[in-house]
């Protein structure tokens, strides 16, 4: 999964690819990345639903297999 | 009984949200009653907790391009949940992230702290991330320090600033900058005492280079707590750089 995934990765936009690491890596809340962006809590929701689906659909184009 | 069926693009994004436990309990019982009738929303559930867990795997640097977006972030905290260590575990929860995020060329690093590293004299809460406009970064976490370096191109006007927020007790911070080919660093901006959740920051315009120039920044944070325990209240440093000076590239 790892290759593909990173690949996925680094074909995301940059501020959506950080949003998923510090979300799901660091560990910060909706809360915290709404405050350190400067945008709604509702918006973080929004942007990280579409980010994942967007690291979906480029996981798959780049092979990775679920 | 349908009063469980979801839209298909609202159920992603409640399975999104549900991933990250931030649903009440009555959406997320809604939902789980969907996912109980529903093979294909099951299935969306499991690819975005295999993609979740793989991105928690990769520790390696991962470099990203393209970008125009100009975006910042130095991120750094203790893993959750929020509660006090005892001194000598804390190295144990340790985890360094750096997130270099540039316009132009933009690159993404994950660093993870061993889990074995020896238990410190005095504990320290190290965590960042890291944003600047273009190049290349990385980022040493040592006992009670953090140093972010990376390479650039600016030109005129680029300017960059630094906010520490939320430092664990007391600490120190320091923006500093070469030009390629220069023998020491000046400093861009620096603040001696940072205390409590002191927010501090501070700014400075880069010298006017002819063209654009590759410089190095460096951001250099120290912190440290007396006490036994440190809790876990984040340490967030961002670092806002623009990039400014393309009209003056030699044609």
């Amino acid at each position: 999964m790892r290759g593909p995934l990173e690949r996925a990765l680094q074909r995301l936009r940059h501020e959506d690819a950080a949003l998923l690491v510090m979300q799901s890596v660091v560990g910060m809340t909706y809360e915290e990345l709404a405050k350190l962006q400067r945008i709604s809590v509702g918006a973080i929701r929004a942007r990280l639903f579409r980010a994942r689906r967007e690291l979906a659909r480029r996981y798959e184009e780049e092979g990775g297999e679920w | 009984m349908r009063s469980h069926r979801i839209a298909g693009h609202l159920v992603e994004e409640l399975v999104s949200a549900n991933l990250d436990h931030s649903l009440t309990p009555e959406v997320s019982r809604t939902l789980e009653e969907h996912l109980r009738g529903c093979l294909s929303c099951r299935g969306l559930v499991a690819r975005q907790e295999r993609l979740r867990t793989g991105l928690r795997e990769l520790s390696a640097p991962i470099a990203s391009r393209d970008s125009d977006a100009l975006w910042v972030g130095i991120a750094s905290r203790r893993a959750r949940p929020h509660r006090a260590f005892p001194r000598g575990l804390v190295q144990v929860g340790l985890a360094a992230a750096v997130l270099v995020v540039a316009a132009g060329t933009s690159v993404v690093l994950l660093e993870r702290r061993p889990a074995a590293a020896p238990a410190p004299a005095r504990e320290t809460v190290s965590r960042s991330a890291f944003v600047l406009p273009g190049g290349d970064g990385t980022l040493t976490v040592e006992q009670g320090s953090a140093l972010a370096r990376a390479d650039a191109e600016v030109g005129v006007g680029a300017r960059a600033e630094l906010r520490l927020t939320q430092p664990p007790t007391r600490g120190s911070a320091e923006i500093r900058i070469r030009r390629e080919g220069d023998a020491s660093y000046g400093v861009l901006g620096s603040s001696p005492d940072v205390a409590g959740s002191t927010r501090v920051s501070f700014g400075g315009s880069f010298p006017r280079p002819e063209g654009l120039v590759r410089v190095t920044y460096e951001v250099w944070v120290h912190f440290e707590s007396d006490a036994d325990t440190v809790d876990s209240a984040p340490l967030i440093i961002e670092v806002t750089a623009t990039r400014r000076g393309e009209e003056a590239r030699s044609p």
